[in-house]
């Protein structure tokens, strides 16, 4: 069943969306709660938590994409999980995001979270499609470099790389923009 | 950064991005297990985490429908493979595929099993219909309609008269069988859907005598419906009339024969009256119901002739809905003002329009329905355009044009929940007794959602009026600095309605305001003016800026972009500037007047020029108007005697006319200052001009038209305000009317007038002329390409002078072993010109 067609069914508050939903879209939630959560039951409770927000969001919100919608439900529900244990990301995305803004107080204090948000955005904007999408996989969706490697049918060394000039080049288009390293 | 700084931050990417890496997520793990559904119950895991999904979701469930009084849900039972019944009392719908048996319903030439054709296996089961037949269907072969199978409404049932008996379902498929009313000597009907294929309806006449695989008919299942609780007011079709029927314990007669007086006759349905087929449901309790229902007189059933009853139902001491009361609501429904009104141009009140008119408005009599929010309303089409917004004690307006002629909502202080539709009106007639529609709320709507999906034009207002405020980001510092350093004090709504050039109003081909969806295709260009404290002088003129509505992130963003004049602003991209200096270059060589030469603020808005065949008309004001250029040309191949009508708006369409009625023929445009710039066009190929400032305007007309005057009085005619703005959703292909007949452009004009082309073109930039390589034709090699634009004269980067410019589509050769060289045969066929490639 395509998108609309669940859509449909959430404002005809039938219940085989969820069911569309979670055949549709199962897998891909419960991998990226993975990437967050580490501990099954966790991912297992979030997935289905992600489908009741859906169910308590639509209607009256009708999303542009459903995908992307619930992709986001489903990180954000993990984080809020994971912020509970103090952590939003394993200590190998942590160092790596230290190399495009070292824990500097004045970005956080000169710069809210939305504003750094928009010189990400402009900056994927104009990334090439490749390294944009293994810079959102790695960094949004908490993917490992194994994990990128086999979805994209590259190497790991070859993700690597890719990963270090994309941070790179956004530490760049930061800095340009005046904020502070 | 720390962690929750970077989670926050990366949180608010794009979802075009993270849907974008979803999807390369969700392929890898479609790769990895194929059998994509059984693989993602168990992913979830297993059994397990279903029960834990239902608990959750049910919870989820229950407390919604605890919150808003709904009590029906649709339970899901995968397990049993037959319906069986919840804790709740509703029906669970086992949906799965068959395993082994199903009918293979274009090949099984043997009859339906008794146990199908048997009414007493049937029941009203609501949950299978919402579930299975709520669709619109459209018919395979024959006809190709469309039918709607709902609770809201059923051309099914209604159309051809039946009733349904009852839905069932087994192992092959979902059935609903049904009869007519007042009996059929063809047995009963009957709808299936097979398991196999649960897109797909067939129908069978006569159940009893079918064959599987002869349905009188096959439906497709194109859309699936929206449906409606049955606890909340709501419209009925005839389905959903029976299983509200059902629901509440009433008698469906109750509903269908009513009994009516008024005007001292007694009047029953079936007999005097007709019925319309949908009623609407307006107030529910435990002993109340009350409907509506548009009924016909049976003598002459036409929409002019019907009226709105309103039929209360109550129970009696047997417990049993009987009528209580059946009152004719009115025959279209009249409404006298207590005065006259004139429709007049008061101002865009907000707070009128969102108190009084924002909701979904239902018309019974032709099933219209209209909505007025920020998201949504009805002037997206055509010329449909509010003007103004305004109360008194009366009640509230809404007032605009349609083309030439006027319109009016009106909704009454005393009556709020009723709205009245007034049209062709024409100038200073007034509202009187005699609206066209009338119209009945039926529910409200949020006034302003903060990330709106989609602006309406009434919703591009509101923007327009600043009171998004600080929600959309349009607000502007009060000061702000331009490029030169100099400081500059927001002194009133930039916005205003001065600013001629509002790019707010979009038009469509055919001039009318259309904004819905258009924002959807993200960034979007606004200009504006600032102005000097106390006004301008000589000294101080006004300065420009734009704004840039980015609805990707759904703010504005002051890109400050600035300028002295809006001429300034072609060169805000590549492109325009690109556009503009091929278009100047072109025109070089036509004759210009002397009066034109003088227009200096018309120069670069209207570019008019006479060779003794042609003249064009050129608008440059979308140069800078995102990257989007439309070219207007207006074609005079036969000396002045016939046009082509290459692409058109109103203007030139105007112009044409009067050219050819006239000999003479006016333009208008507005500058920023709110003037008017107006060139006389002779079809001998004179051009006069005259700029009318603002402060010589007439008073602005009913219309929203100021009527404007020359000092001699040789120039009048009305400036339409809304037909001044520029287009922006133009189509990538122009329309081409001969007018004359037989004069097609030629692949070289199009080349050359066709905006989406020029958008595509492949612009030859620094071309240099080369002489000093003796090649010949024997050093040509593979075409590269070519020429995609025509090159005219004198542009610069082309170092000789002479040249005569290139045509579109002249092939452009390679030169071997010299990879910066092109080469191409000029109009004598002489390999004669070389361009040295420098740049793409």
């Amino acid at each position: 069943m395509d998108d609309n067609g669940i859509i449909e069914l959430f404002f005809s508050r039938s219940e085989q969306a969820i069911e569309e939903l979670r055949l549709k879209y199962g897998r891909l939630c419960a991998q990226i709660a993975r990437g967050i959560l580490h501990n099954e039951q966790d991912v297992e409770e979030i997935v289905s938590l992600s489908y009741l927000n859906l169910w308590n969001a639509i209607p009256p919100k009708r999303p542009e994409s459903l995908r992307g919608y619930l992709c986001r439900t489903v990180r954000n529900a993990a984080l809020n999980t994971a912020q509970s244990s103090g952590h939003f990301y394993a200590d190998s995305i942590n160092g790596e995001l230290a190399e495009i803004l070292p824990d500097a107080s004045t970005v956080e204090s000169v710069y809210d979270s939305a504003q750094i948000a928009r010189y990400i955005n402009e900056f994927l904007q104009s990334t090439a499609a490749k390294p944009r999408i293994i810079f959102v996989m790695r960094y949004y969706y908490n993917q490992s470099v194994k994990q990128i490697a086999h979805s994209l049918s590259m190497n790991e060394n070859a993700v690597k790389t890719q990963l270090s000039r994309t941070r790179a080049a956004l530490r760049k288009h930061l800095t340009e923009r005046g904020v502070e390293i | 950064m720390s962690e929750k700084f970077w989670s926050d931050s990366l949180s608010q990417i794009d979802e075009k991005f993270t849907d974008e890496a979803a999807e390369h997520i969700i392929a890898a793990t479609d790769a990895d297990s194929p059998e994509t559904s059984g693989a993602a119950v168990a992913e979830l895991p297993e059994i397990k985490s279903e029960k834990r999904l239902r608990k959750g979701v049910f919870a989820g469930i229950l407390a919604a429908a605890a919150a808003v009084g709904i009590i029906t849900t649709i339970m899901l039972n995968r397990n049993t493979g037959e319906l069986t019944e919840s804790s709740s009392g509703v029906s669970a719908i086992d949906l799965s595929k068959p395993e082994s048996s199903s009918y293979a319903v274009e090949s099984d030439s043997g009859a339906f099993p008794e146990s199908v054709l048997d009414p007493d296996n049937y029941s009203m089961d609501i949950a299978m219909f919402k579930t299975c037949f709520e669709y619109i269907w459209q018919e395979t072969e024959n006809s190709g309609n469309e039918y709607k199978l709902s609770l809201l409404e059923d051309d099914f049932f209604n159309l051809f008269g039946r009733r349904m008996i009852g839905l069932r379902a087994d192992d092959k498929g979902w059935y609903i069988l049904c009869d007519y009313y007042g009996g059929s000597d063809f047995g009963n009907d009957l709808l299936f859907i097979p398991r196999s294929d649960p897109e797909t309806m067939y129908h069978y006449s006569d159940a009893e005598n079918a064959v599987v695989n002869q349905p009188n008919c096959r439906y497709k299942a194109n859309y699936k419906l929206t449906s409606v609780s049955l606890e909340n007011p709501t419209r009925l079709g005839t389905a959903g009339l029976q299983f509200f029927c059902e629901k509440y314990g009433a008698d469906i007669e109750r509903f269908t024969d009513i009994t009516a007086e008024f005007d001292g006759q007694t009047y029953t349905t079936n007999a005097d009256l007709q019925h319309s087929g949908n009623i609407t449901v307006t107030y529910i309790t435990e002993d109340i119901i009350k409907f509506t229902e548009v009924l016909y007189p049976a003598e002459n059933p036409t929409p002019e002739s019907a009226m709105l009853f309103e039929i209360t139902l109550t129970k009696n001491a047997d417990n049993a809905w009987v009528q209580y009361s059946a009152e004719c609501l009115g025959l279209r429904d009249k409404y006298t003002l207590p005065e006259e009104k004139t429709l007049y141009y008061s101002g865009f009140d907000f707070d009128v329009l969102e108190r009084s008119f924002f909701g979904v408005w239902y018309n019974e009599f032709f099933d219209w329905r209209i909505q007025f929010s920020y998201s949504e309303d009805c002037f997206n089409v055509g010329n449909f355009y509010p003007l103004s917004v305004f109360s008194d004690a009366a009640g509230s307006y809404i007032s605009g044009i349609n083309g030439g002629m006027g319109f009016a909502f009106f909704v009454p202080e005393s009556n709020p929940n009723v709205m009245y539709y007034y049209t062709d009106l024409g100038e200073g007639e007034t509202l009187i007794d005699e609206p066209v529609q009338i119209f009945r709320k039926t529910s409200s709507c949020v006034v302003w959602n903060k990330y709106p999906a989609k602006l309406s034009v009434l919703g591009m207002r509101y923007l327009e009026s600043g009171r998004a405020g600080e929600v959309i980001k349009l607000e502007l510092p009060e000061t702000i600095t331009d490029s030169s350093g100099e400081q500059w004090v927001y002194q009133n709504a930039f916005l205003s309605d001065e600013v001629a050039y509002n790019p707010y109003y979009l038009i469509d081909r055919n001039g009318g305001g259309k904004t819905d969806n258009i924002l959807l295709a993200a960034k979007y260009y606004l200009l504006y003016e600032l102005d000097e404290l106390g006004g301008h002088t000589p000294e101080t003129t006004a300065r420009y800026f734009t704004l840039e509505f980015d609805y990707t992130t759904k703010e504005f963003i002051c890109s400050y972009d600035w300028g002295d004049s809006i001429q300034d602003f072609d060169k805000e991209t590549e492109f325009s500037k690109q556009v503009i200096e091929n278009a100047r270059a072109d025109f070089a060589d036509d004759y210009y007047c002397d009066s034109w030469r003088t227009a200096t603020v018309i120069d670069s808005w209207y570019r008019i020029g006479f060779d003794g065949t042609c003249f064009a008309l050129r608008n440059l004001r979308e140069a800078y108007h995102g990257d989007k250029i439309y070219t207007e040309l207006f074609y005079n191949a036969n000396n002045g005697t016939g046009f082509r009508l290459v692409y058109s708006t109103n203007d030139i369409v105007t112009l044409k006319y009067m050219l050819e009625d006239y000999g003479y023929a006016y333009l208008y445009s507005s500058d920023f200052e709110g003037g008017a710039n107006i060139i006389r066009v002779s079809s001998a190929g004179e051009v006069e001009t005259a700029y009318i400032p603002k402060e010589q305007f007439g008073e602005m007309n009913w219309q929203g038209q100021y009527l404007l005057c020359t000092e001699n009085d040789s120039v009048k005619f009305a400036l339409n305000l809304l037909t001044m703005q520029p287009a922006e959703d133009y189509p990538e292909e122009y329309d081409t009317s001969d007018t004359t007949g037989g004069f097609i452009p030629d692949e070289t004009e199009w080349l050359f007038i066709g905006g989406a082309k020029w958008a595509s073109a492949a612009t030859i930039p620094d071309l240099k002329w080369v002489y000093e390589l003796g090649i010949t034709e024997a050093d040509l090699g593979e075409i590269a390409g070519e020429v995609r634009v025509k090159v005219p004269k004198n542009t610069d980067g082309i170092e000789d002078g002479s040249a005569t410019g290139l045509q579109a589509g002249t092939p452009l050769y390679s030169v071997k072993s010299r990879g910066d060289i092109l080469a191409f045969y000029n109009e004598r066929n002489e390999l004669e010109f070389y361009y040295k490639w420098v740049e793409g």
